[in-house]
C-alpha cells in the first residue's frame, strides 16, 4: 500500500510538530532546573 | 557556491565558541577523576534529555536513514531506523535504574562484566564496547569530512582537524561535565535547526504534496508501507542499533550522571521519543532524492540529505544545515571522547597503582590518544560501513547474555561467553561480508537480517539454556560491594573482583 499524499503530508508536520514539542519541552525543563539550582544555592 | 573560507572560518568560530563555553563551565568543578568520568548524581532532566538526545544524534542521522529510504526499503526501512533508535533508549529506562540499584558505585559496562562475569567477558565487552564506540567516532568524523568537502569543497584534513581539535580542548579539560553541558546547548541549536531545514526544504521542493508526487512518479515504492525489503532491513536495523547502543559507554555514564532514577527513566523515554521524528525527517530525504533524479550512483544514497539540500536551497541555508550538521558530530564526539577515556580509565586500578589525580591524567592523555586517532581516520575518506556491521554483529551477539547477568542468579561466566560466542559464529556464518573470505557455501544464501536475528535469537537462547545448567547462585548484591568509587581508597585493594560463580 503505497502512503497517501494526506498521510505523507501527516507524518512530516505531524514529525515536525512533535520535535517542535521536545524542543519547547527542552527548554522548560532546563530553565526549572537552572531555576532550583539558583534557589538551592543563592 | 559556498566558499571553503568562508564555511571553515564560520565553523571555526561557532566551535571555538563551543570549546570556550564547555571549558568554563568545567572550571573549578573537577576535583576527582569521578567529577571527570561519571558525574554521579549531578544532572537534572532538562541537561540529561539532552545530552541524550546530542549525544544519540550524530551526524549519522542525515547519512543513514536517507540512505535507507533511498536503498534499502523506502519509507519502511526509515521507519525501522527510527524505531531501531528510539529502541535502544527506552531500553536504558528500563535497565537504567537496574544498573544503579546493583552498583550504586559503579562507573563503566566493562567494570560490571569483569565484576560479574570475570576477566574473558570482561575482555570480550572491552574489546566490542570499544570497536563499537572508535567506529562510531572514526564514521561520525569521516561523515563530517565528505558532507563539508561535497557542500563547499573543504579538505577532509582541515574538516577532521577543527572538529576533532576543538572538542578535545573542552573534553580533555572538562570530560563528561564539558561534554554534558555543551550538549545541552548543542540539542538546543539542533532541534530548531532540523526544522528550519526541513521546512525550508519542502517549501523550496513545493510542499508536501509537490515532494509526494515527485517520488510516487519516479519510485512509488519507497512511499509503500510495509515493503517487504524494508520490513526486512527495519528488522536487522532495530538488533543492530538496540545491542550495539546497549554496549555503549556513553548511556551507563549517563545513568549514573542522572539526579535520580525518576529523572533518569523519564529523561532516556522522552530522548526516545525524539529520536523517532528526528531519523524519519532525516530519511525522507532518501526517497526525495531518488524522486528528484539526484541518486545516479549506488554511492549517492549515502549523501541523499546533502544531494537534496545543496539542489534546492540558497547558501545561507546550505550554510545551516552544514552548521547543523557539524552541531550533531561534535556533540556526539565530546560524548564519545569521554565514553573511550573512561573505560580505559575505569579498568586503570587493576594494572597500575595511580594516585586520584594520575588517574585523571591518565584520563585526559587516552581523552587525546582518541582525538588525535579519529581525527586522523577521520580524514582519510576510508569507507567505515562493513566495520561498522561487523562492529554491530559482535554487539548483537553480546547484549543480552551480558544485561541477563543483572537479572538472573544462575547467569555465570562459562555460559554467557559460550551463548556470546555461538551466537557470533551463527552471525558470522550468515554475514554477507564474511561470505567472501569463509568457505560456507553450502550454507543458505548470507543475509543481515539473518546474521543479526540470528546471532541475537541463538545467543539469547543459549545464555537462559546454559543457566539452567548445575546449580550456580550467584549473589546480585555482591556487585555493589565489589564495584566501588574510583576515590574511595578501598577500591583499588578490593580489585572490584572476586569468585564469579
Amino acid at each position: 500500500m503505497t502512503l497517501s499524499t494526506l498521510g505523507f503530508a501527516v507524518l512530516v508536520w505531524g514529525s515536525l510538530a512533535l520535535v517542535a514539542v521536545v524542543f519547547a519541552y527542552e527548554l522548560l525543563t532546563v530553565w526549572r532546573d537552572w531555576r532550583e539550582t539558583a534557589v538551592e544555592s543563592p | 557556491m559556498v566558499t571553503t573560507t568562508a564555511l571553515l572560518g564560520l565553523l571555526v568560530a561557532v566551535l571555538v565558541v563551543f570549546a570556550a563555553f564547555g571549558a568554563w563551565y568545567a572550571r573549578g568543578r573537577i576535583e576527582t577523576v569521578e567529577d571527570y568520568i561519571t558525574a554521579r548524581n549531578s544532572t537534572g532532566g532538562g541537561a540529561l534529555t539532552a545530552t541524550v538526545v546530542a549525544s544519540s544524534m550524530g551526524a549519522w542521522i542525515l547519512f543513514s536513514p536517507a540512505e535507507a529510504g533511498a536503498a534499502f526499503g523506502g519509507i519502511t526501512a526509515v521507519a525501522g531506523y527510527a524505531a531501531g533508535s528510539a529502541l535502544a533508549l527506552a531500553a536504558f529506562a528500563v535497565v537504567g535504574p537496574r544498573i544503579r540499584t546493583l552498583l550504586p558505585a559503579g562507573h563503566s559496562l566493562t567494570e560490571y562484566a569483569y565484576a560479574r562475569y570475570g576477566p574473558i567477558m570482561y575482555g570480550y565487552v572491552l574489546l566490542v564496547s570499544v570497536a563499537y564506540m572508535f567506529v562510531f567516532l572514526a564514521a561520525e568524523f569521516t561523515g563530517i569530512a565528505s558532507a563539508l568537502s561535497l557542500i563547499a569543497g573543504v579538505p577532509d584534513w582541515q574538516t577532521a582537524a577543527v572538529v576533532g581539535g576543538t572538542v578535545l580542548l573542552y573534553t580533555g579539560y572538562g570530560g563528561l561535565r564539558a561534554s554534558m553541558v555543551t550538549d545541552t546547548v548543542q540539542t538546543a541549536l539542533i532541534l530548531p535547526l532540523l526544522i528550519v531545514s526541513v521546512v525550508v526544504t519542502l517549501l523550496a521542493l513545493g510542499g508536501t504534496d509537490a515532494v509526494h508526487a515527485t517520488v510516487v512518479d519516479a519510485a512509488p515504492e519507497l512511499l509503500t508501507l510495509g515493503a517487504p525489503s524494508g520490513l526486512e532491513f527495519g528488522a536487522y536495523v532495530v538488533v543492530a542499533i538496540v545491542g550495539a547502543e546497549m554496549l555503549n559507554q556513553a548511556w551507563w555514564q549517563r545513568v549514573y550522571a542522572a539526579s535520580d532514577e525518576g529523572t533518569l527513566r523519564r529523561s532516556f523515554l522522552v530522548a526516545a521519543v525524539a529520536v523517532v521524528p528526528m531519523v524519519f525527517l532525516a530519511g525522507v530525504f532518501g526517497p526525495v532524492a531518488v524522486g528528484l533524479g539526484l541518486v545516479e550512483a549506488p554511492g549517492d544514497a549515502s549523501v541523499s540529505f546533502f544531494l537534496v539540500v545543496t539542489e534546492v536551497l540558497p547558501d545561507p541555508a546550505v550554510i545551516a544545515v552544514a552548521v547543523l550538521a557539524v552541531l550533531l558530530v561534535v556533540s556526539s564526539a565530546d560524548t564519545l571522547f569521554n565514553a573511550i577515556a573512561s573505560v580505559v580509565t575505569v579498568d586503570l586500578p587493576r594494572i597500575v597503582d595511580l594516585s586520584d589525580a594520575g588517574l585523571t591524567a591518565a584520563a585526559r592523555a587516552v581523552t587525546v590518544v582518541v582525538a588525535a586517532a579519529a581525527t586522523v581516520v577521520g580524514a582519510q575518506g576510508y569507507s567505515v560501513l562493513t566495520l561498522f556491521l561487523l562492529a554491530d554483529l559482535l554487539a548483537a551477539a553480546t547484549f543480552v547474555p551480558l544485561l541477563y547477568g543483572l537479572y538472573s542468579q544462575r547467569a555465570w561466566s562459562g555460559g554467557v561467553a559460550t551463548a556470546s560466542a555461538t551466537g557470533l559464529v551463527v552471525g558470522l556464518a550468515f554475514f554477507p561480508p564474511a561470505r567472501a573470505v569463509l568457505p560456507l557455501s553450502a550454507l543458505p544464501a548470507a543475509s543481515y537480517f539473518v546474521s543479526f536475528v540470528g546471532a541475537a535469537v541463538v545467543s539469547t537462547g543459549l545464555a537462559a539454556v546454559t543457566a539452567r545448567l548445575g546449580n550456580r547462585r550467584y549473589d546480585l548484591d555482591r556487585l555493589d560491594r565489589d564495584v566501588r568509587r574510583l576515590d574511595d581508597d578501598g577500591a583499588l585493594a578490593d580489585g572490584h573482583g572476586g569468585d564469579r560463580r
